[in-house]
């Protein structure tokens, strides 16, 4: 009868949490949704094939002689014939202040100062360098590919100026006729190559059939951060300060394994009804994000919930993670900041905020054995619609091992061990 | 000066009681070392875009050469693998260990020529993708500047061919001889990448695994000050500062909130020590300061207008899902000013990128530190 009352009790605790944990789900679903659906609508339609109109284009600025023949020529080149419009967009700014204020703001991932004598400097092979500014360290992917994309454009001008400056020197020494014909015919020539680059590749595009795309990748980082920030939420209900109830609890026939049972009962119920109210907006709006997760076009509401029931093991391991980590924790500071520490860093080395691809080979099998990373490689599976049991096993035994331990330290704790 | 003995000696209590806490301790410790492993594994070969290589011809010199440049440039945040086989390294695709391969023909050398002619139906390379992304786009600008150099002297001789010169001296030796001189001559850098305010640092030292190491453990000290200010709510609701005024409790807080971020500032600054991400030592001494007074006043607020440590529990996953997306840790979000700037975070990382945001930072801590009396005032008075 006591275990019965205290779990009844234990679900009382959770009841003003949960309704606020259903309405942080509801709100950051919607944000998300609202967010993705202005990109969306922003960039162009999604296709079932690729998850490229969601990439929206990388912005950079340029400042200085913008009015130069020789740039505006280039720019419109850019604009309006180079391969590079399509994920590239330039704007012009009058002075360093203007695009400065723009990187710190987030608006360009860069900018290139193009100062005076550059266009001379490159007409008569000199090649004074411009500068192409980032933001300072704090280096975000864009900002780090560009920096990286920024040498090769060098090296295409650099390529052409060898050929066309060779040209000339071989006119000049063999005092040949024709000089400025051939000048103006050389150039014409590398900027035609230059501008159709792209036909020295061929492209083959596999699709993401067998891989989950982008936006579905994304999807299953959503998942698994908001299962973690509705954990985060439960610090003030799951952390005990003291083991005066415990122990009374202890010695009124309620065991150190029920109270934790009971306990965590009460915490999955709250990360439950989250995940049911996601999939439940998930399931009624399922046309309109179909329309940009391409895992989910062509899926039926009863695929959807066959998937929901087998990402119940997610919700399993995740809550227990987090309440194994309550257990540990005797106050509300240390558990907040260790749920934040340990969850966040497990999230980032499993890949929910990077691609997991982006990490060392040590990592990525690391964080394969992680808690997170299974729960994260299983979301994974079942978006290409592929369900590996091994995983699930693997996800309820990890649950019931960070159970037990749970149990042990309260033992512990029961025991004398807080005091 | 009674003042100032009185706080001292509570700030001391507060760090003792909260030293003896064994989890806080351990948290304390996790830090750093979490820090340093991820230092340690961020200089392990790793890049944000991965791309296989291969060639239908192994054994081309251009291919060779191609290859030895690209495995030989370690500035690159591109990660290259090579494989022996065109099917391997497509596989790598399909199977999502890489994002593209990059297959070079066959017959590479002679294919080079004729597309310089003018015969673009023959390509150099295929490129394999699973979704064509900006980023693979991006990435591709890195091959086609690999496979230009390789043409570039095709164009030109071929140029010169065209040009129907009737000189017995000018032959593909001497077009080549010039050609190579000239290069030699010139300046191959075009285009400086400099740092926002810090022209000096390279573009090298940052690690896109460990430039989000300042902004989380930011975040980290944010949600310290936040559940410290939730432990002296739940302190003053179980009546453990009925002994002090209800004037003075407004100081009891921030002495109390102020002795937990001072500790896991020094935790903080630790682990950047450590993990060697300090650019200057003194400056982020200074800015972890001055962060640590705005994390302390910013929940000493929420905590005056949540008043129960239960409203404030509820509302932190939303203040992490704000601080995470709004402050430029792992990505520049554009918008959301008027949310961004009422976030500690936001001013501080604005304070790592330029020097002269300090000013605004400042600006910052006297409001909120004005706001938290004005409010404890008028909500006591009510």
């Amino acid at each position: 009868m006591t275990v019965l009352n205290y779990l009844k009790c234990c679900f009382k605790r959770t009841r003003k949490i949960l309704v606020f944990s259903l309405v942080f789900t509801l709100v950051v679903s919607t944000l998300l949704a609202v967010v993705v659906k202005e990109r969306i609508k922003n960039t162009g339609e999604i296709n079932e094939e690729s998850a490229l109109p969601f990439v929206s284009q990388i912005k950079v600025g340029l400042v200085g002689d913008v009015d130069n023949k020789y740039i505006k020529f280039g720019l419109t080149a850019l604009k309006s014939v180079d391969i590079s419009k399509d994920y590239l967009e330039i704007s012009t700014y009058d002075s360093e202040d203007e695009a400065s204020r723009d990187l710190l703001n987030g608006e360009i991932a860069g900018y290139m100062i193009i100062h005076e004598n550059f266009i001379s400097s490159v007409l008569h092979g000199e090649n004074t360098p411009a500068t192409f500014v980032i933001k300072n360290s704090l280096v975000d992917l864009t900002t780090m590919l560009v920096n990286d994309v920024v040498s090769t454009v060098s090296n295409l001008v650099v390529e052409s100026q060898v050929g066309i400056f060779a040209m000339e020197d071989i006119y000049n020494e063999y005092k040949l006729s024709g000089r400025s014909d051939a000048s103006k015919a050389i150039n014409a020539k590398y900027i035609s190559f230059i501008i159709s680059r792209d036909d020295m590749t061929e492209l083959t595009t596999l699709g993401s059939r067998s891989e989950v795309s982008t936006v579905g990748y994304y999807a299953c980082s959503f998942i698994i951060l908001l299962l973690i920030f509705v954990g985060v939420m439960c610090a003030h209900i799951c952390v005990k300060p003291t083991m005066a109830l415990s122990r009374l609890l202890s010695s009124r026939s309620c065991s150190s394994f029920w109270q934790i049972v009971s306990e965590f009962i009460s915490f999955f119920a709250i990360m439950l009804f989250s995940f049911i109210l996601l999939f439940s907006l998930t399931n009624v709006f399922l046309p309109s994000i179909s329309s940009f997760v391409p895992e989910l076009l062509n899926m039926t509401r009863y695929e959807l919930f066959l998937m929901f029931l087998k990402l119940l093991p997610v919700v399993l391991l995740v809550s227990s993670m987090q309440f194994f980590i309550y257990t540990l924790c005797d106050e509300v500071i240390s558990a907040t900041l260790l749920q934040f520490v340990v969850s966040f860093g497990l999230a980032f080395v499993s890949g929910c905020i990077y691609p997991i691809s982006f990490f060392p080979e040590g990592i990525k099998e690391f964080s394969s054995h992680l808690p997170l990373g299974i729960a994260f490689e299983h979301c994974k599976n079942l978006m290409c619609s592929y369900c590996d049991y091994s995983l699930i096993v693997y996800a309820i035994l990890l649950s019931c091992l960070f159970v037990s331990l749970c149990v042990f330290i309260r033992k512990q704790k029961i025991g004398g061990w807080n005091e | 000066m009674k003042k100032i003995f009185f706080s001292i000696k509570w700030f001391l209590a507060f760090v003792k009681r909260l030293m003896r806490k064994k989890s806080f301790l351990l948290t304390l410790l996790l830090i750093p070392i979490l820090t340093c492993i991820m230092t340690m594994a961020s200089k392990e070969e790793s890049g944000i875009m991965s791309i296989a290589i291969s060639s239908r011809d192994s054994e081309s010199a251009s291919y060779k050469s191609i290859l030895s440049e690209i495995l030989s440039d370690d500035k690159s945040s591109l990660l290259f693998v090579h494989y022996d086989n065109p099917y391997d390294a497509k596989e790598s695709v399909r199977n999502g260990k890489a994002e593209c391969a990059w297959i070079f023909e066959d017959d590479f050398e002679n294919r080079c020529k004729k597309y310089a002619s003018g015969d673009k139906s023959s390509t150099l390379c295929e490129v394999v993708v699973k979704e064509d992304t900006s980023f693979t786009k991006l990435a591709r600008e890195k091959l086609y500047s690999l496979l230009y150099k390789e043409i570039s002297f095709d164009i030109f001789s071929q140029f010169m061919d065209e040009r129907d010169i009737q000189n017995e001296n000018l032959s593909n030796e001497t077009y080549k001889d010039v050609f190579d001189n000239v290069k030699n001559e010139m300046n191959g850098n075009l285009i400086n990448v400099n740092f926002f305010g810090n022209e000096e640092k390279s573009t090298l030292e940052t690690n896109y695994l460990t430039s989000p190491l300042k902004g989380l453990l930011a975040v980290a000290m944010l949600i310290c000050c936040y559940s410290a200010m939730m432990f002296s709510l739940e302190d003053e609701r179980e009546g453990k500062y009925a002994c002090f005024p209800l004037a003075r409790r407004l100081s009891i807080h921030f002495l109390f909130v102020f002795s937990a971020g001072v500790i896991l500032s020094a935790s903080v600054f630790a682990s950047l020590l450590v993990s060697h991400n300090t650019d200057d030592v003194v400056y982020d001494i200074l800015m972890l300061i001055l962060y640590t007074f705005m994390c302390v006043f910013f929940c000493i607020l929420v905590g005056i207008l949540c008043r129960t440590s239960s409203r404030m529990c509820v509302l932190l996953p939303l203040l992490i899902v704000c601080v995470v997306c709004l402050c430029p840790i792992f990505l520049s979000t554009n918008g959301f000013v008027a949310v961004k700037i009422l976030l500690p975070t936001y001013h501080y990382m604005q304070t790592l990128l330029d020097i002269s945001n300090i000013v605004g930072a400042l600006i910052y801590t006297a409001i909120l530190l004005f706001a938290d009396i004005v409010l404890y005032k008028a909500i006591n008075r009510a």
